[in-house]
């Protein structure tokens, strides 16, 4: 259940009311995407083998932050901070024994994408160890 | 009477005119406004189906890696408006996924529809 619980304690996270005040539509990988604005998120969730055993894993949560083209980064820059103050740090635990904490982020070098050259794309990522209890 | 009205109405005359050439179908339109993260699902609108008709342009079975089926289904614009991939096609009691991509003209929608087997 290690995936499938790591998913439920990182999807907590965009589902709280402080996180939808943000007004940054957010959507999950496997999504697609209804969304007329051009600002807005897509969440991955890459568990690794890495420090993985029956309960427990490591793995990287990579966020794409998408803005519009030509404005320059700050607005990335931005939702990369807002971003930070909901991860860095922080323990999840949505029920049961298992604990997900995140760690240190980090923000990629952005580029226009390749789907929409409209949008900006940069991609943020935060590392992440579940640890469960047998 | 400007040149737009003028096309749609030449295809509908031919999806006329071909008779059973074209195919009945159902198409149901599905409306995926979010998701909620809460619930991990998407959030969905309420269902739109349209019995309509397509004409099949194309139909292969691919083995390679797993049996699957995929036609490329051509549907009148005004009949079927905007779709999307979270659609579904059904042809003789059988459904259909839509993939991408979705070509649209403002006339016909050509769309590949997929079925596992």
């Amino acid at each position: 259940m290690k995936y499938d619980k790591v998913s439920d304690d990182i999807f907590s996270v965009f589902a709280t009311a402080e996180w939808v005040a943000e007004s940054i539509p957010t959507y999950p990988q496997n999504h697609i995407t209804v969304n007329p604005s051009n600002e807005f998120i897509r969440i991955s969730i890459v568990p690794s083998s890495f420090l993985s055993t029956l309960d427990s894993l490591s793995g990287q949560l990579i966020i794409d932050i998408f803005t519009p083209a030509g404005n320059g980064p700050k607005r990335s820059f931005a939702i990369a901070d807002i971003l930070d103050q909901y991860l860095v740090g922080k323990s999840l635990n949505t029920g049961g024994n298992g604990v997900t904490q995140f760690l240190a982020s980090s923000l990629g070098a952005g580029d226009l994408d390749r789907d929409n050259t409209n949008l900006y794309r940069v991609i943020y990522t935060i590392s992440f160890n579940y640890t469960g209890v047998q | 009477m400007g040149y737009q009205s003028l096309v749609t109405k030449q295809v509908s005359l031919a999806y006329a005119q071909i008779q059973d050439l074209a195919t009945d179908v159902v198409l149901s339109k599905k409306t995926v406004t979010g998701f909620n993260f809460g619930t991990g699902s998407n959030i969905e609108g309420s269902e739109v189906v349209v019995t309509t008709k397509a004409v099949v342009n194309d139909s292969k079975k691919d083995t390679e890696l797993r049996n699957k089926q995929v036609k490329e289904l051509m549907f009148k614009k005004e009949d079927v408006g905007d779709i999307s991939s979270y659609d579904t096609v059904t042809i003789s009691g059988q459904e259909w996924s839509i993939g991408t991509p979705i070509v649209d003209d403002g006339f016909v929608v050509t769309v590949k529809a997929t079925r596992e087997l």
